[in-house]
């Protein structure tokens, strides 16, 4: 009995770190500079430019800018 | 007896500011031909009249100089790695004889010294990778900047200042002044109604005195940089609209199937502050509003409102002729002259149609 809960507990346990690990929920900072901003919505090709050079495109029409909030750049070594 | 109570109406008549309006005239309209001018929008008017421009797009002529009719003179700077080379040139500041001009793939500030005959002299460079907005010269080896920092104490700034040398960083506006509130309870309030829509900002410097102001509120704080006071004045006119968002909306706008319905609605029902200017006479905030039609499309309309140094209102005006794709207006303001330039941004099939407005301000 002992031995079949310890069988599953490891089965769990494999299989959780396989979904953790197919997630990559895993939170590693290589960096020495990062960037606090807020996700905010930036129309006109101008900024849009200007914020992608600066490194801060998020995804589509969305770049994290200014106060910290709601989004986090870190910058690879 | 007659005669007296006639100066004292005058006076309180002048005083109250209710008397000989102060008055914005159009001069001239100044078109930038579509093929020179890739992506760009600010600029600055150099002494001799002639227009500066930094074009993000182009690979060959970052810089462009254009005369008052329009007409190309001069173009340099090839974007690259290279020390002499640029990658991405935007928001810039001139004060005669000085420029102040932002690379954002690089992240640093570039500081020239444009001399009688043109000539561009490059007197240093800082890093500045925290910036995200408007920059301006505050002295020869002193720039400000908008951005995002944290000091040592783990305070966050929307305003430092770095000196040529970029060795030492003043911190300069904390954070929660930023939209011009009371409190930090209030800055925090009015931060969950703007967010998503809040990160341009404009800055203004004259003399020993900086002026900032949100996108969003029509707060303008003023910033002493000697003594470091902060504190705000603006009062919202009837025809501004201020954003103001629900939770369920701000989520939808961060939500790309459904940001860009969201975002046109806010551009349709709110008002955005779009500019900052100030002489030694007044500060003026420019606002605007999208209600112009022009068959489907709907375009930005400016108003201008002035200011005393005390911050109470003077006049609240519209701009003449003047309209927009966007809801920011780059400005170059010669203060010697009082002559205001706004840049119009039009979205062509083909290309980007810039536009500069030359008003000028009138007692």
């Amino acid at each position: 009995m002992k031995q079949k809960v310890l069988t599953s507990l490891n089965t769990i346990l494999i299989v959780f770190g396989i979904i953790l690990s197919i997630l990559n929920l895993v939170t590693n900072a290589y960096s020495e500079q990062y960037i606090w901003g807020t996700v905010e919505r930036v129309t006109g090709i101008l900024h849009q430019d200007y914020l992608a050079r600066l490194g801060r495109h998020l995804y589509g029409e969305y770049y994290c800018v200014g106060e910290p909030s709601t989004c986090c750049i870190v910058f690879a070594n | 007896m007659k005669k007296t109570i006639l100066i004292t109406l005058s006076i309180i008549l002048v005083r109250s500011g209710i008397c000989f309006p102060m008055q914005i005239k159009l001069i001239k309209v100044i078109q930038i031909p579509k093929e020179l001018l890739f992506v760009s929008g600010y600029f600055a008017v150099l002494e001799d009249g002639k227009f500066l421009f930094a074009d993000i797009r182009d690979k060959n002529n970052q810089i462009k100089i254009f005369n008052e009719n329009g007409q190309l003179e001069k173009s340099w700077g090839k974007m690259g790695p290279g020390p002499e080379e640029f990658d991405g040139l935007g928001y810039l500041d001139y004060q005669t004889p000085f420029l102040a001009i932002a690379d954002a793939g690089k992240r640093k500030i570039y500081l020239f010294e444009i001399s009688g005959n043109g000539e561009f002299l490059k007197l240093g460079e800082i890093g500045a990778w925290e910036m995200n907005g408007p920059i301006k010269i505050y002295d020869k080896n002193k720039l400000l900047i908008t951005g995002y920092i944290v000091s040592s104490d783990n305070r966050g700034y929307a305003v430092f200042m770095r000196d040529l040398l970029g060795k030492d960083t003043r911190y300069v506006l904390p954070n929660e002044y930023k939209f011009g509130a009371k409190s930090e309870g209030e800055h925090k309030r009015i931060f969950e109604e703007v967010r998503g829509l809040s990160w341009l900002s404009y800055l203004e410097v004259l003399e020993d005195t900086a002026f900032y102001i949100s996108s969003v509120r029509l707060k303008v704080v003023k910033i002493d940089l000697k003594s470091g006071r902060i504190e705000s004045f603006g009062k919202t006119p009837n025809n501004f609209r201020p954003l103001s968002m629900d939770r369920r909306t701000r989520e939808a706008l961060v939500d790309p199937r459904k940001g860009k319905e969201i975002q046109e609605k806010m551009f349709d029902s709110c008002s955005f502050v779009s500019g900052l200017f100030a002489d030694k006479e007044f500060v003026g905030i420019i606002y605007v509003n999208r209600e112009k039609k022009i068959g489907n499309e709907k375009y930005f309309v400016p108003y201008v409102q002035l200011y005393n140094h005390s911050g109470k209102p003077l006049h609240t005006l519209p701009l003449a002729s003047f309209y927009s794709e966007e809801n920011f207006i780059p400005l170059f303001y010669n203060r010697k002259d009082r002559l205001l330039y706004l840049c119009s941004i039009l979205y062509k099939e083909d290309a980007i149609q810039y536009t500069l407005y030359k008003y000028k301000i009138e007692p």
